[in-house]
């Protein structure tokens, strides 16, 4: 049929059965892709599949607070006596939304620094790029992070772009690496001898081979950003409650423990899940585009 | 006599995205002690699996489909790991074609070549000082004509030449090798005034020592120079082998004909056509004869049948063609 | 242009490259034309800066002084600021087909990419065509390449790729680095006789930069053989091989590997190549090739020999063999 048609076209054109070959020979890079997907799908579903979805908003429910794990609160209840399972899947979402909105502002500006950097390397452009990401890698991330979202006013918000802010030269820094090596290889010097315009060999020619390191790089950012990102929530920087981030809610259930453990523990071991499938499955993304022997 | 080397109808696979590659398609290889042997082969015939199998340092995708490996008597495929590095030390080693890329980058020459030696088992490494093993290092290096081995020996790889690291890379295995030298292409990557010099010395070495050496190339003029026997390998099979000078002077195989043709001569008689076609395709090779599709002579039963290395004449040149092997 | 007129002229060109390890100096006042229609091969081994030489006429780098002259124009600059129109009238061929290929882009796009810069196929189907055409001259059939990616191709076929984006844009003249190399011999014939043949359809001029003799043989119409920045000896092909007379010249004849005994009789008698490649970030005085000579004498310590004309256009710089 047509779509059949197209599918493999396009599978031909990106390699894709190869690509799978590469990907799927680490049994653990599968279950990172598994993971992913499922929470995906919770991050995207979670208004419809989850019992109480009022309750991640504003709604509470005071009469059922700290009912532990039933059939009718699976992951039990908070000391507001909202459903911790609703939360926890919302708290997807929220988590997903932080990392995808940073990324979205730290990948495009990084990479094209690091592209021109790497292009021009040796002339003024490539000191005063590098220098200037050279400054904020030199701070430790939780430090800056936490200067800066202290001096704001705690939000969400806020939290995003603390955490922009510091996470864009290590992007600069991957591509201006990854450009610096392909640059000078031969099929770059053909076509600056054929007269392509330095902007299209920059984009055309020398992106394509760097994305093999940065999109894995993007994969395992995502459970370094969440895990940021629920740092400066636990503090109370980043997420102020109701929201249903999982920082905020281990933070809010830490008072409560041991007794009623269920509050903080099932938010936690939810960040530990996205974090390790994202960082499976980044490794499996970075086997793809090993290099392959000549 | 108890055969030194014997390879016998040895077929190895390697599993990929694509399907298996049928590399190895039986190939038939024997060495004697103190023999000087040489393969022909261009890229992709197999000629480094073959070194790699009696090695065992195949690929964990590579899969032994049949046939077997002797050495002194031992099955190398079926040897533990322990007496398979027992041979690794005392009989057998190899030197690769990329110098730069044998010796860790990250260690001076000294620790690189006293580590070989220490443990070659010529003495008892526990008594071995920093002292003996210098002096036994600097012996080494001066047996491949290296001159200022000490401070070659403070050097770190990347300070050397192509030629000088090759020869530490030849002082290293010849540390250690008491039987068997492979060498893959030892050469290759060095210059044409140097690749003499260090085949020279090669040579040299192999003489004095009584070694058994296999130099893989597919440099012609390499191996005709430096080795006594020559086996030709086409696309996973041994299909020529004969003295070095009969080889050369009366190639019989089609392919070894078409290879000798295309390299071009000094006398200056501009460029044959090379050789029709590719190497085929491993994950559904030809059947029959694997040189079928590209060879003019191709007979009915070539398409069918694989015609083994078998000897022609009685005087030890061998080979696999239907058009000399008459049944 | 006509033929045998003078198509490239190089004029003491200089190109020295700083490094944290010193100034190396790759190229020192080298002179020679190459003429329109014919084969002229640059010789030496690694360090010689022969390849360096190919890049510096195709402005891949800059020179540090001296000039190029290209159909009378002063082509002695960067390519980058090179005019456009000449940017097509020149191309090169590289020595390691694995990275002269874009890994993520298809044949097609590649074999275009000069005829889209250029403006020369404006229509999708125009550039399809051409590349077909293009294909088709280095013998690879465009149905089965047109779509397939670098790294699903054999040295050979890239190589031939390699060349049908040089051919491209109709070219008059071709720096060929080591195009064989890389490459097993029965498909280095193949490759050969494909460069043959579209030279004489397309009436190029090659500048043809390896460092094997053999292979030189059978190419060009004049060598000249570099050492250590430097041209030591210069000459008609046939000439050439008949009476080597520098040294090194004949270090490097003598030392390469033939397979047959008649060839071994065209080499000249056996000298013993001596010694490493001194470095090119402090050549050595006088002669270069002096500390690996068996023939040096006090001069040549000292004084840098000039040449001398051993016979009509075969010209020796060394001061023992022009005595």
């Amino acid at each position: 049929m047509q779509l059949m048609e197209k599918i493999r076209t396009i599978a031909k054109r990106y390699d894709i059965k190869r690509k799978w070959f590469r990907f799927s020979r680490s049994p653990l890079s599968v279950v990172g892709l598994v993971v992913v997907a499922v929470v995906i799908f919770l991050a995207l579903a979670a208004p419809f599949i989850t019992p109480y979805p009022r309750q991640a908003g504003l709604q509470t429910n005071l009469r059922d607070k700290f009912l532990p794990p039933s059939s009718k609160n699976l992951f039990g209840t908070d000391q507001l006596g909202r459903d911790v399972f609703t939360r926890t899947i919302f708290g997807f979402q929220y988590s997903l939304m932080m990392a995808g909105v940073v990324l979205l502002l730290v990948v495009p500006p990084g990479v094209v620094l690091g592209l021109i950097a790497g292009y021009y390397r040796g002339g003024w452009v490539d000191m005063a790029i590098m220098r200037i990401s050279d400054v904020f890698i030199a701070v430790p991330p939780l430090v800056l992070a936490l200067s800066i979202a202290s001096v704001l006013t705690p939000s969400a918000f806020n939290a995003m772009m603390a955490v922009s802010l510091m996470w864009w030269p290590w992007y600069t820094r991957l591509t201006y690496n990854a450009t610096s090596s392909v640059r000078n290889e031969y099929f770059v010097q053909a076509s600056e001898v054929m007269g392509e315009n330095s902007f299209r060999i920059m984009f055309a020619e020398i992106l394509p081979n760097c994305l093999g390191s940065i999109l894995t790089k993007i994969t395992l950012d995502v459970g370094w950003v969440i895990l940021l990102g629920s740092a400066l929530s636990f503090v109370g920087l980043g997420a102020q409650p109701p929201t249903p981030d999982l920082g905020t809610m281990v933070a809010g259930g830490s008072i409560f423990l041991p007794g009623q453990w269920w509050i903080s523990m099932f938010p936690a071991v939810a960040i530990i899940v996205v974090i390790l499938g994202f960082n499976l499955l980044g490794d499996g993304i970075r086997d793809i585009f090993v290099e392959e022997t000549r | 006599m108890e055969p030194f080397l014997e390879v016998k109808n040895l077929s190895v696979g390697f599993k990929t995205y694509l399907g298996k590659l049928n590399v190895l398609n039986g190939v038939d290889f024997t060495l004697r002690e103190s023999e000087k042997v040489g393969i022909i082969g261009e890229s992709g015939c197999g000629k480094t699996s073959t070194m790699k199998a009696i090695l065992g340092i195949l690929a964990s995708n590579a899969v032994i489909e049949g046939g077997g490996i002797s050495f002194r008597g031992h099955d190398m495929l079926k040897i533990r790991k322990k007496q398979l590095n027992q041979i690794r030390r005392k009989n057998l080693t190899m030197i690769f074609q990329d110098p730069t890329a044998a010796l860790n980058p990250v260690f001076k020459i000294e620790e690189l070549l006293g580590d070989v030696i220490k443990y070659s088992g010529d003495f008892d490494h526990e008594k071995a000082t920093k002292k003996v093993l210098r002096k036994k290092s600097i012996e080494a290096l001066k047996e491949v004509s290296l001159p200022d081995p000490e401070r070659v020996l403070d050097s770190y790889p990347f300070q050397l030449s192509g030629g000088m690291r090759q020869r530490v890379c030849i002082a290293m295995s010849l540390a250690t090798a008491k039987d068997l030298l492979i060498a893959d292409e030892p050469t290759t990557s060095l210059d044409v005034t140097i690749q003499d010099q260090v085949l020279r010395l090669m040579k040299d070495l192999v003489n004095k020592r009584n070694l058994s050496i296999i130099l893989i190339s597919h440099a012609l003029g390499t191996i005709r120079n430096t080795v006594d026997t020559v086996y030709v390998m086409y696309a996973g099979n041994m299909i020529e082998s004969s003295e070095t000078a009969k080889l050369f002077s009366n190639p019989l195989h089609p392919y070894t004909q078409g290879l000798l043709k295309s390299v071009p001569k000094l006398s200056g008689e501009g460029f044959s056509e090379g050789i029709p076609g590719r190497i085929p395709d491993y994950i559904n090779p030809p059947p029959g004869c694997r040189f079928n599709p590209r060879c003019k002579h191709a007979m009915e039963i070539c398409r069918k049948e694989r015609p083994r290395l078998l000897e022609v004449n009685a005087d030890n040149h061998k080979v696999a063609c239907w058009l000399y092997n008459k049944g | 242009m006509e033929k045998n007129e003078d198509l490239l002229v190089v004029e003491n060109l200089t190109k020295h490259f700083k490094t944290s390890f010193g100034v190396v100096r790759a190229i020192d006042e080298i002179n020679f034309t190459v003429k329109s229609g014919e084969t002229f091969g640059l010789v030496g081994e690694s360090g010689s800066g022969k390849s360096t030489t190919g890049y510096v006429v195709m402005g891949i780098y800059t020179p540090t002084s001296g000039r190029i002259l290209f159909k009378g124009n002063d082509l002695s600059m960067h390519a980058k600021k090179r005019p456009k129109s000449f940017k097509k009238d020149l191309a090169i061929v590289f020595q390691d087909p694995a990275s002269s290929l874009n890994p993520t882009k298809t044949v097609k796009d590649v074999i275009g990419q000069p005829l889209r810069i250029q403006g020369l196929a404006k229509t999708r189907e125009e550039r399809d065509k051409r590349v077909s055409e293009l294909l088709d001259a280095v013998e690879l059939p465009p149905q089965d390449f047109k779509e397939r990616r670098p790294k699903d191709l054999g040295g050979g076929e890239r190589q031939a790729v390699a060349i049908a984006r040089a051919i491209a844009t109709n070219p008059s003249f071709i720096v060929l680095d080591e195009p064989t190399s890389a490459l097993d011999v029965s498909i280095q014939a193949k490759i050969m006789k494909v460069l043959m043949r579209l030279q004489q359809e397309l009436n190029l001029s090659y500048l043809f930069i390896t460092h094997d003799l053999s292979l030189m043989r059978n190419v060009s119409s004049r060598v000249a053989i570099m050492y250590l920045a430097q041209i030591v000896e210069f000459a008609p092909t046939p000439i050439f091989f008949r009476n080597p007379v520098h040294p090194y010249t004949q270090m490097l004849l003598s030392s390469i590997p033939v397979l047959t005994d008649d060839e071994e009789k065209l080499k000249p008698k056996e000298i013993t190549s001596r010694g490493e490649v001194p470095s090119a970030i402090n050549p050595p005085s006088g002669c270069r090739f002096h500390t690996r000579c068996p023939f040096a004498t006090e001069k040549c310590k000292t004084k840098q020999p000039s040449f001398v004309t051993v016979e009509p256009e075969h010209q020796v710089a060394c001061h023992v063999a022009t005595k």
